[in-house]
């Protein structure tokens, strides 16, 4: 993944460097940071992330990465399951676990214009990991191990994973005053495949989601 | 060896100030911060701008951790300190708007003196680990004072001592506010937040950094932006 953002990064670079000399670069290029929120079952998640990359025809397609988290220091949700063959932590067998969750993909955005209002339809399709975690005070470990080693035992190996994950949605990008600065909201679905833990085998935690985002765009314009 | 190293240090010293004398414009900035590593932290960086497009510069933290990682296991008290070498680099500029490729190698050291706590200095638990934080800095003119900074950045940690491991990888989007107080100088705030990963989920999930500053200019103003304010995690 850091091999990928780096490259990424080194060829925008070189893209940038090349409209630079151009007087009327046909290339732009944007930058977006973003708070989301995930609407999962029983919770929302806060959700921290950006977007990066260039912008082709005439600013009418974006291309680029598209990274975001749902971390759990930043979302209090706990989750209950009994251990791994009725295994014992810390004097007990069900444990109480915080979930985390990052996303990484390629975005394709077609764009349009309303007026002075632009709209793209972010498609991002990449790799999704999450897991459930001890957390708090039973993060310290009884005999001093990592523990991640103790999560592993406690959930069978599987208390986290990777899968795949398409989204896609429907941004708004409203003018400021500045220009090439512009403020938004959009709304995305959200899928994942693949993706499987010992407390979620079915692997419903992410899929079939809703997302809103919430971001200030940077570009060439 | 303490006087070869003094010596390096001295070259070096040297070199900067020859720099910044001849060829460029130089940036000094002092900022005290706290995140969710520190419970304060200190950075010194000296910057030189080598021409309107090119920034170089080292930078010195200094911590007082409060949640950091050796061997992907918690450590709350003890010292840390990271010596690193930003580079930004123009890419793209309009009237209000430019865009900087941002990339910091670094190299950090951390540890904590008596971690048995018997009151006796007869352990030291440490380590080092290699820092790569590549990204991409906007830079926004509210007004010829007042500028502010967004992006995003991906740093990253590898721990090389004691043992390897991949420790820590984080998508950070950045806030930053520089107001030019007078020719010379310039206040600054900066702010990163993101989500994080590395060590098997043993550390960093979330990172979080605030911190306040100060920056001097030295030299040549005709050069580049001094309101331009790096991201440091």
């Amino acid at each position: 993944m850091k091999n990928i953002l780096l490259i990424t990064l080194l060829i925008l670079t070189q893209f940038l460097a090349k409209a630079q000399d151009n007087p009327q670069p046909k290339i732009g290029w944007f930058i977006t940071p973003e708070v989301g929120a995930m609407f999962l079952d029983g919770h929302v998640g806060k959700t921290v992330g950006a977007s990066f990359g260039v912008q082709l025809f005439k600013n009418h397609l974006k291309v680029g990465i598209l990274s975001y988290g749902r971390s759990g220091p930043i979302n209090g949700a706990t989750f209950t399951t009994p251990a791994f063959n009725d295994m014992v932590y810390k004097g007990k067998n069900q444990l109480t676990l915080r979930a985390d969750h990052g996303a990484f993909g390629l975005l394709l955005a077609p764009s349009f214009n309303i007026k002075n209002v632009s709209f793209d339809i972010p498609i991002m399709f990449g790799t999704v990991g999450g897991g459930f975690y001890l957390f708090g005070e039973d993060r310290e470990t009884p005999d001093g191990r990592r523990v991640s080693e103790w999560e592993n035992e406690l959930m069978d190996g599987r208390d986290a994973g990777f899968g795949s994950t398409l989204e896609f949605g429907l941004r708004g990008f409203f003018p400021t005053k500045i220009a090439g600065m512009r403020w938004g909201m959009g709304l995305h679905y959200t899928t994942t495949q693949g993706w499987e833990t010992f407390y979620d085998p079915r692997g419903e935690f992410y899929n079939n989601k809703l997302r809103a985002s919430v971001f200030v765009h940077f570009g060439s314009n | 060896m303490k006087q070869r190293k003094n010596a390096g240090l001295l070259a070096l010293l040297t070199l900067l100030l020859g720099f910044n004398t001849l060829f460029a414009q130089g940036l000094l900035d002092l900022s005290v911060g706290t995140s969710i590593q520190d419970q304060v932290f200190t950075n010194l960086a000296y910057r030189l701008q080598m021409n309107p497009r090119l920034r170089i510069g080292a930078e010195l933290q200094l911590a007082a951790p409060q949640y950091r990682f050796i061997d992907a296991k918690p450590i709350r008290e003890g010292y840390a300190s990271t010596f690193s070498l930003p580079i930004t680099w123009q890419l793209h500029q309009n009237e209000k708007i430019d865009l900087h490729f941002f990339f910091r190698p670094g190299v950090r050291f951390q540890g904590i003196i008596d971690p048995d706590n018997n009151d006796v200095r007869d352990e030291i638990l440490s380590s080092t680990a290699i820092m790569l934080d590549p990204g991409l800095i906007v830079n926004v003119k509210a007004s010829e004072r007042l500028h502010f900074q967004s992006g995003v950045s991906f740093p990253t940690f590898f721990q090389v001592r004691p043992s390897a491991i991949f420790e820590n990888n984080s998508t950070t989007i950045h806030a930053n506010l520089a107001y030019e107080v007078s020719k010379r100088s310039v206040l600054f705030a900066k702010t990163l937040i993101g989500p994080a990963v590395g060590a098997s989920g043993d550390s960093q999930k979330f990172v979080w950094s605030a911190q306040m500053g100060l920056r001097l200019k030295f030299g040549s103003s005709s050069k580049g932006n001094p309101l331009l304010m790096e991201p440091s995690y």
